[in-house]
């Protein structure tokens, strides 16, 4: 059975480097992949990665230990891949929020295209360049820390309540940031989708 | 259709997400269901959230593939500039991170010292136990003997452990001329005897 992150941080403390090594391979492929979602850079992303680690061991005496890990972990990802997208000032939609109190128009997302168009098997799609390289786009439009959350939850698979404290948010926060990212993704998905059908003249299923 | 022209839609929209990620209590992902059986919309869109999260979920998956690991874990280790502990807590966490890592290797090599301490020990205290030289052999005494006329004298020593020694010396230095008067004054009877002295063979007869 594997080692829980506790018992390793608690390791690490003491002085076991091993044990980080083991941390860091546990969580590495994860990190790097908020890190690319944020980013769209393969090398920043890596750098990114590395930092939090580091980061994360030097600062490993101010884990409490009253939240997990890993939120801790992903919380000092988030926070860099921020900075450096400040740093390069590529974060055009930085200051912009989803309001959830001003009405959104569903019927611009197309419902049921996405679904349709990919089908139950996505891995065929995915198995396309282009179509990784459009979810990034994708990714582009939405507001960072919508950005974020998302990532966090489709990748680490967050619960709401760590996703709360991992991004220090209301809980109906993070429901609501969710909701509007996941509507974004899809539209500008099916937007190209819709383009590369037409490109085509078939389906992607 | 918007939301606006279907209350029922504009109010179970927001539960849609959460009900992807399976974050709603047991009644009201009930409601849902029973929202999404009656409208088709919401079906739809809960369809798209489900492709495209699966989607991201794989490709991220993929670009995390397409990396090499096997160095990043040393590369970060090789970053981290930790304060050296004192020589103590270094000792310390060292047998504690070969204990733990390994256990059978560090149990074993515990062993084999210990039996090679108690075999030394044992070795060196029955080494200095012995003398060496003659003396090193046990010897058995069988009979003393002692030549008729010897002057001998004995002289008794005892060891730390309370056993006796008895050494029969032979002082032969004091009367070496003496006894070899006494020898030849009997030979020269035996030759020469007194012609004075009548003969005892002679009387005899």
């Amino acid at each position: 059975m594997a080692t829980d992150d506790l018992t390793l941080v608690q390791r690490v403390r003491s002085g076991d480097q091993r044990a980080y090594k083991t941390l860091v391979e546990r969580y590495q492929r994860k990190v790097y992949s908020v890190a690319l979602g944020m980013l769209k850079d393969r090398e920043e992303a890596r750098d990114v990665a590395q930092e939090a680690f580091v980061k994360v061991y030097r600062y490993l005496d101010h884990f409490k230990g009253d939240a997990s890990f890993y939120t801790w972990l992903y919380r000092i990802t988030v926070n860099i891949c921020i900075d450096v997208m400040r740093r390069k000032g590529s974060s055009k939609t930085e200051n912009v929020e989803f309001d959830e109190t001003v009405q959104h128009d569903v019927s611009e997302a197309n419902l049921g295209a996405l679904g349709s168009r990919l089908g139950t098997n996505p891995q065929k799609s995915a198995l396309r360049k282009e179509l990784a390289e459009k979810i990034q786009h994708a990714l582009e439009q939405v507001p960072e820390k919508h950005r974020a959350i998302l990532l966090l939850r489709e990748i680490e698979g967050m619960s709401y309540e760590d996703l709360a404290r991992t991004l220090d948010i209301p809980k109906g926060t993070v429901m609501s940031r969710l909701f509007h990212a996941r509507l974004k993704v899809q539209k500008v998905l099916n937007e190209y989708l819709e383009l590369d059908e037409a490109k085509s003249g078939v389906g992607t299923e | 259709m918007s939301n606006q022209d279907n209350p029922a839609r504009k109010k179970f929209e927001p539960m849609l997400s959460p009900f992807v990620d399976g974050e709603l209590t047991p009644e009201e992902r009930q409601q849902v269901e029973q929202h999404l059986a009656a409208n088709k919309e919401s079906a739809m869109q809960v369809a798209d959230f489900r492709a495209a999260s699966g989607l991201m979920r794989l490709t991220f998956e993929q670009q995390a593939d397409a990396e090499d690991w096997k160095d990043f874990s040393n590369e970060v280790l090789a970053k981290l500039t930790p304060d050296k502990p004192p020589l103590f807590e270094r000792l310390k966490a060292s047998l504690a991170e070969m204990f733990t890592y390994q256990r059978g290797a560090f149990v074993g090599a515990m062993v084999t010292a210990a039996l090679l301490v108690t075999v030394g020990s044992m070795a060196f205290l029955l080494g200095s136990s012995q003398s060496t030289g003659y003396a090193n052999e046990q010897l058995k005494l069988q009979t003393v003997k002692v030549d008729q006329g010897a002057h001998v004298a004995p002289v008794v020593m005892e060891t730390e452990t309370g056993d006796a020694i008895i050494w029969m010396v032979n002082d032969s230095g004091a009367e070496p001329d003496a006894a070899k008067n006494d020898e030849k004054k009997k030979n020269d009877e035996e030759l020469d005897p007194d012609p004075d002295a009548p003969s005892k063979k002679a009387g005899d007869l």
